[in-house]
């Protein structure tokens, strides 16, 4: 029995500090995921998935990938029941670009260069049509595989290296200079 | 309008750029401190379990007392059950079970009507019984109920009955439950046997009525025709009583009440011991069977 394994079994027991470590392995890319795409409903969508989550969590048997795949899941409906009570479209993440109208072109290479922190990164990924965003989250973001995403966006694996693909080219579009279609040109990370 | 700033088809995970910004978006986090959202889990969590906790004490409490009714819901059927196979049921209620297990192909006795007397109506003909004789006759009937014995002697005109645990009801007329020993009841009179009394021998002839309560001894040779003879609670021997349109009482606790009146009222009441002489008739001949 892993540790994994044993905090979980502690925390079906009652254990509060094991759930302490199993909320905090998933929590961080759980809210990264939500607010991406969800921007200011994420955190109720995280807390009603936590409810969802110690409600049932007696009932879960799994390892430490089939746990990450079940709290998405449940946090990926929570998300999609909020939206649709609030009625309103996937959100930007505010940090620091124009949600509404969306940077420039020239903007957003100027802000990769110069802000390229997680929230800025995320912002960029938030850009992605849904269903890229949500495939470039839980492939490079979360870690998932391409089956176990497939399980949490109810999509076939297939489906999901597609839409990632299409979403880290798109991404490396939005990352180019303007007027460079070379892709060896230097990074980010170089350029700075 | 879209830019492709990477070669058509090929791998975007190379171009730097994208793998940089892809590190960013997944850098790790510090957990030291509480993340958001962590208090609120850990509360929940904390509800949960005392949720659970008391699921857990209210399921084991249900579960007793669904074993409880479970239990307490088979005895009474089984009882009712049995009892009504053994058809010691009220009137009603027998009659209600036995018609509600004839529907299910079980024959149970009937009950007894408004009156007291058990029906006769659809009885099935292999009706659990003790009975040696059952030897009906015109208008009369004669009925022994399971477990009854030795009901010999049908009445010409009266109903003689035995009910469950009667014993000795010879000669027909009514016998309730513990009584033993009523014979040769009414021809077309009416010879009655409270419970616990015995040897109600030779009852009410033609018209007649010879009762015996409960407790009462030997009340041999009731009334004739017309007549009346009654022992009541704890009275003795009564022997001979009333004669043609006579009345031969014996109170509780009177004893050897013989001989009594013909035509005249003769009563033995309360403590008397002494032996009533007739009135003004010759002794009645006694006549035991």
């Amino acid at each position: 029995m892993d540790e994994f394994e044993q905090r979980l079994a502690a925390a079906q027991e009652g254990d509060e500090l094991a759930f302490v470590y199993l909320f905090r392995s998933v929590q961080p890319t759980l809210l990264r995921y939500l607010a991406t795409l969800g921007g200011p409903l994420a955190e109720d969508a995280a807390a009603e998935t936590w409810v969802s989550v110690v409600r049932d969590l007696h009932r879960f048997r799994g390892d430490e990938a089939g746990w990450r795949s079940w709290i998405f899941t449940i946090g990926h409906s929570r998300l999609r029941d909020a939206q649709r009570r609030a009625g309103r479209e996937p959100v930007w993440v505010d940090a620091g670009l124009e949600p509404a109208l969306g940077p420039a072109a020239d903007d957003v290479a100027s802000t990769v260069e110069e802000l390229l922190s997680t929230e800025s990164a995320l912002a960029l990924i938030g850009r992605l049509p849904r269903d890229q965003a949500e495939a470039v989250l839980l492939r490079y973001v979360v870690g998932m595989d391409a089956p176990a995403a497939g399980r949490v966006l109810g999509k076939r694996p297939g489906a999901v290296r597609v839409a990632a693909h299409r979403g880290l080219r798109r991404l490396a579009d939005l990352l180019a200079p303007p007027g460079v279609t070379d892709p060896s040109a230097p990074s980010v990370a170089e350029v700075t | 309008m879209s830019r492709h700033t990477s070669r058509p088809g090929g791998d975007p995970m190379s171009d730097p750029r994208v793998r940089e910004l892809l590190d960013a978006a997944a850098a790790p986090v510090e957990t030291t401190r509480p993340l958001p959202g962590e208090d609120e889990a850990l509360a929940a969590f904390r509800a949960s379990r005392q949720g659970a906790a008391k699921n857990s004490r209210f399921s084991l409490g249900s579960a007793k007392a669904a074993v409880a009714a479970a239990i307490g819901t088979s005895v009474l059927v089984t009882g009712g059950v049995s009892a009504a196979a053994a058809g010691v049921l009220p009137g009603a209620a027998q009659q209600t079970v036995s018609t509600l297990l004839k529907s299910v192909g079980i024959s149970v006795p009937e009950g007894k009507d408004a009156d007291g007397q058990r029906e006769v109506r659809d009885r099935p003909d292999n009706a659990p019984s003790k009975a040696a004789d059952n030897d009906e006759q015109s208008r009369d009937r004669s009925e022994e109920a399971p477990g009854a014995r030795s009901n010999g002697d049908d009445a010409q005109c009266g109903r003689p009955e035995q009910p469950p645990g009667a014993r000795g009801n010879e000669g027909g007329n009514q016998q309730p439950p513990g009584s033993r020993g009523n014979q040769n009841g009414a021809q077309c009179g009416r010879s009655e046997q409270a419970p616990g009394a015995r040897n109600n021998q030779n009852g009410a002839g033609q018209g007649g009525r010879s009762e015996q309560s409960s407790g009462g001894g030997n009340n041999e040779n009731g009334a004739g025709q017309g007549g009346r003879s009654e022992q009541n609670s704890g009275g003795g021997n009564n022997e001979n009583g009333a004669g043609q349109g006579g009345r031969s009482e014996q109170n509780s606790g009177g004893g050897s009440n013989e001989n009594k009146a013909q035509r005249g009222g003769s009563e033995n009441t309360q403590g008397d011991q002494a032996e009533q002489p007739p009135a003004d008739a010759p002794k009645a001949s006694r006549s035991r069977r």
